[in-house]
C-alpha cells in the first residue's frame, strides 16, 4: 500500500529572483543577438546586413543598459552595489559576470564611437577608424557570445535548482539571445528601414530571416538535448523539473513558449512564400521575440517553485507595484524605448552609402 | 543562576553531557579563539524526541529578532498515512553549516563566509542582498531580512555560544531532541551520540557535508518530499503582507 505524505507547515519557496533578473536576461540576450548582427557587419563585412550595423550597435547597447538597471534593483542593498568591484570572490560566477558586463559596456561605448566619429566630423570613416572598427568587433564577438553564457552560467551552476543545474543552459541561452536579437532587429530594419524607392528593404530582411531560421533551429535542437538527456531520462529532481515545465507552466512553457515561440515562426522564416505575407512575416518575428521574455520567465519562475525541500509545487503571480511587479517590467521597457528614442534622435543610426562602398571594397581588396 | 540553568538542563536526560561541557566554561574559552585545534560546533537532532511543539521556532525568533514571515529554523510537519493509518511525522531544520557550504561559493562580495569554528555566517555590513546564496542552499536555510535589507539565516547563536550558553533553540526544546555542541571534543554530547547511533543528514546527494545530524530520519524526508502542500507555506501570508 501506497505511503501518502501531506505536509501541514513547511518551509515555504519564496520567489527571491523576480520580474528584475527576467528583464536582466531578456536585456542582455538581445544585447548579444544585435552585437551579432553588428559583428557581421564590422567584423566580417557583411554588405546585406550594413544598413542595420550601426542600430544593431545601438540596439545592443541601450539593452545592456536596461538590464544592468534590473541588476541593481533586484538588490536588496542596491547602494552597496559598487562593492562589487573590490570584494570580488572568484568561486563566484557573479564576480566573473560583472567584469564581462562592464567590459562589454566599455567596449560598445567605444566601438559606437569610432563607427560615428566620422559622421560628426561629416567625412568618410578613415582607413584608421576602420580597423579600429572591426578589431573591436572581431573582439566584442566573443565577448558578447560570453556576457550572455554568463547568464546562463549563473543560473546553471545553482545545484539545488535542478531546473537550472544544467551544464547545457548556457548554450540554450545563446540560441535564445541570438532569436530574440535577430527577431527584435527584423522588427525595427521593418518599423525603421526603407530603400531608395521607398520599400522595405526584402533582401535584408530575408538575410535576417535565414539567420533567425537557423538559430531557432539551433534552439529547438537544443531543447530537445536538454527536455530528453537531462530531464526526461535523468534521475529525481530532474524528472520533477520537466514535469512542471509540461504540467502546472504548460501554458506559458509549451503553447507560448514553445509552439508559438519557436516552431511557428521557424516554419514562417523557412518558407519563402509565408515569409512574403509581411504580417505574418512580422508577426512570427514578434512571437518568436515574446516566447523569448516567456522563455526567461519560466526558467526564472519554474526554477524557483519546484520547493526545495517542502512538497507539492508552488504558484506565484507578480504584483501590479513594488520593484518586483509588473510595472517595473513595464518601466524597464518604458525606459529601453526612450532610450531607443533619444539615441536614434541624437545619432545617426542610418549607414552612409559611402560605407557600404567601402565595405565592397574591403571585400574585393 | 547559571548553576541553576545547568540543573535544569541536567535533568532533560540526553542534554546532559552537552550541558556540562558548557558548564565547564571551555566553550566560552575556544569560541573567542577559533582555529584548528578549537571547537568545531555541530547539532544533532534526536528525531525520536521531538513533538514538533515549535518552541524552537519561536525561542529562535524572540531570540533573534527575526522579522515575520522569516525562518532560522522551523519543525516541519507532516500527516503520513500507510496502510491506511495515519500519522504524524515532524522535522526540525535550520542551516546545516555544511563542510562545503553552496552558499559561501557563490557570494560574490564574500560577505557570507564559514568560520573555523564551523559555522556558517553572514556579514550584513557587507551583503548586498543579490539572493544568489539564497538560491544556492539546498536546505531553504537562508532568506532575506526584509529589516536588514540582507540575507538572514541561523548562526547557532554565536551570541550565546560565545557567552557560555546554548543556543535558543536548544535551551528551549522541552524534549531535549536539539543537542548542540563541539565535534572536536571526545566528551561532548554530541560526540557521544554521533559515536553511538547511525545517524543521517538532508540531501546527502548533494555533497554539501552538512554539520546537523538526525537520528532517525526516515528517508522519505531526507531530500524534497514527495506529496502534497495543504497549507501555505509557513509565514508565506505573513511575507505577503509586510510586502
Amino acid at each position: 500500500m501506497e505511503t501518502k505524505i501531506i505536509e501541514l507547515i513547511g518551509p515555504g519557496p519564496h520567489i527571491h529572483w523576480g520580474l528584475p533578473i527576467v528583464q536582466d536576461i531578456f536585456f542582455t540576450g538581445i544585447s548579444t543577438g544585435a552585437f551579432v548582427l553588428a559583428a557581421l557587419v564590422y567584423g566580417f563585412n557583411n554588405r546585406r546586413l550594413a544598413p542595420l550595423g550601426r542600430l544593431a550597435l545601438i540596439v545592443s547597447l541601450v539593452s545592456l543598459l536596461a538590464a544592468l538597471l534590473n541588476l541593481i534593483a533586484d538588490l536588496h542593498q542596491p547602494g552597496r552595489f559598487a562593492s562589487l568591484f573590490w570584494r570580488m570572490h572568484a568561486t563566484s560566477p557573479m564576480t566573473w559576470g560583472l567584469f564581462l558586463l562592464n567590459a562589454f559596456l566599455l567596449l560598445l561605448a567605444v566601438q559606437l564611437f569610432f563607427v560615428l566619429r566620422a559622421d560628426f566630423r561629416g567625412q568618410a570613416r578613415s582607413e584608421g577608424d576602420h580597423r579600429v572598427v572591426r578589431l573591436l568587433a572581431l573582439i566584442g564577438l566573443p565577448l558578447a557570445l560570453l556576457v550572455h553564457a554568463y547568464s546562463g552560467y549563473i543560473l546553471g551552476v545553482v545545484k539545488a535548482i535542478p531546473l537550472w543545474h544544467s551544464s547545457i543552459l548556457p548554450l540554450v541561452f545563446l540560441a535564445a539571445a541570438l532569436v530574440s536579437g535577430l527577431a527584435l532587429m527584423i522588427l525595427l530594419a521593418g518599423l525603421l528601414l526603407r530603400n531608395q524607392q521607398g520599400e522595405l528593404p526584402g533582401d535584408l530582411l530575408d538575410s535576417l530571416s535565414v539567420l533567425l531560421a537557423w538559430a531557432l533551429a539551433a534552439n529547438l535542437v537544443l531543447r530537445l538535448f536538454w527536455y530528453t538527456i537531462g530531464m526526461a531520462y535523468s534521475t529525481g529532481p530532474a524528472r520533477e523539473a520537466a514535469l512542471l515545465l509540461f504540467g502546472p507552466s504548460f501554458s506559458t512553457a509549451t503553447i507560448v513558449e514553445i509552439t508559438l515561440g519557436l516552431v511557428v515562426p521557424l516554419i514562417v522564416m523557412s518558407l519563402a512564400p509565408l515569409r512574403r505575407l509581411r504580417p505574418l512575416f512580422f508577426g512570427a518575428a514578434l512571437a518568436a521575440t515574446v516566447g523569448v521574455w516567456f522563455f526567461r520567465w519560466q526558467l526564472v519562475m519554474a526554477g524557483q517553485l519546484l520547493p526545495k525541500t517542502g512538497a507539492g509545487f508552488s504558484h506565484y503571480e507578480p504584483s501590479f507595484w513594488g520593484s518586483t511587479g509588473i510595472m517595473h517590467v513595464l518601466g524597464n521597457f518604458a525606459f529601453w524605448i526612450l532610450l531607443m528614442i533619444v539615441l536614434t534622435w541624437i545619432l545617426p543610426w542610418q549607414e552612409p552609402q559611402s560605407s557600404h562602398d567601402h565595405a565592397l571594397r574591403t571585400k574585393g581588396a | 543562576m547559571n548553576s541553576d540553568r545547568r540543573n535544569f538542563v541536567k535533568l532533560v536526560g540526553s542534554t546532559t553531557v552537552a550541558a556540562v561541557a558548557l558548564g565547564s566554561g571551555g566553550p566560552s574559552r575556544a569560541a573567542e579563539s577559533p582555529g584548528p585545534e578549537g571547537p568545531h560546533w555541530v547539532m544533532v537532532v534526536d528525531l525520536r524526541l521531538c513533538i514538533g511543539c515549535q518552541a524552537c521556532t519561536v525561542a529562535c525568533g524572540v531570540e533573534n529578532q527575526v522579522p515575520l514571515g522569516g525562518f532560522r529554523t522551523l519543525v516541519s510537519c507532516y500527516e503520513v498515512t500507510s496502510h491506511g493509518r495515519p500519522r504524524r511525522y515532524t522535522l526540525p531544520r535550520l542551516c546545516n553549516h555544511c563542510q562545503k557550504p553552496a552558499c559561501v561559493t557563490v557570494c560574490p562580495t564574500q560577505a557570507t563566509t564559514k568560520r573555523a569554528d564551523g559555522v556558517v555566517v553572514v556579514d550584513n555590513t557587507i551583503c548586498i542582498g543579490c539572493g544568489y546564496c539564497v538560491q544556492a542552499c539546498p536546505y531553504d536555510a537562508r532568506f532575506i531580512n526584509e529589516t536588514t535589507r540582507t540575507v538572514d539565516k541561523c548562526t547557532f547563536c554565536l551570541h550565546r555560544v560565545k557567552a557560555g550558553l546554548l543556543p535558543a533553540c536548544v535551551e528551549t526544546c522541552v524534549s531535549g531532541a536539539r543537542i548542540f555542541g563541539d565535534l572536536n571534543d571526545p566528551q561532548s554530547a554530541v560526540a557521544t551520540l554521533l559515536g553511538r547511533h547511525p545517524v543521517q543528514v538532508l540531501k546527502k546527494s548533494m555533497g554539501t557535508e552538512p554539520m546537523v545530524f538526525y537520528i532517525g530520519l526516515d528517508a522519505a524526508f531526507d531530500g524534497r518530499i514527495q506529496g502534497e502542500q495543504v497549507l501555505m507555506p509557513a509565514g508565506s501570508s505573513v511575507a505577503e503582507e509586510v510586502r
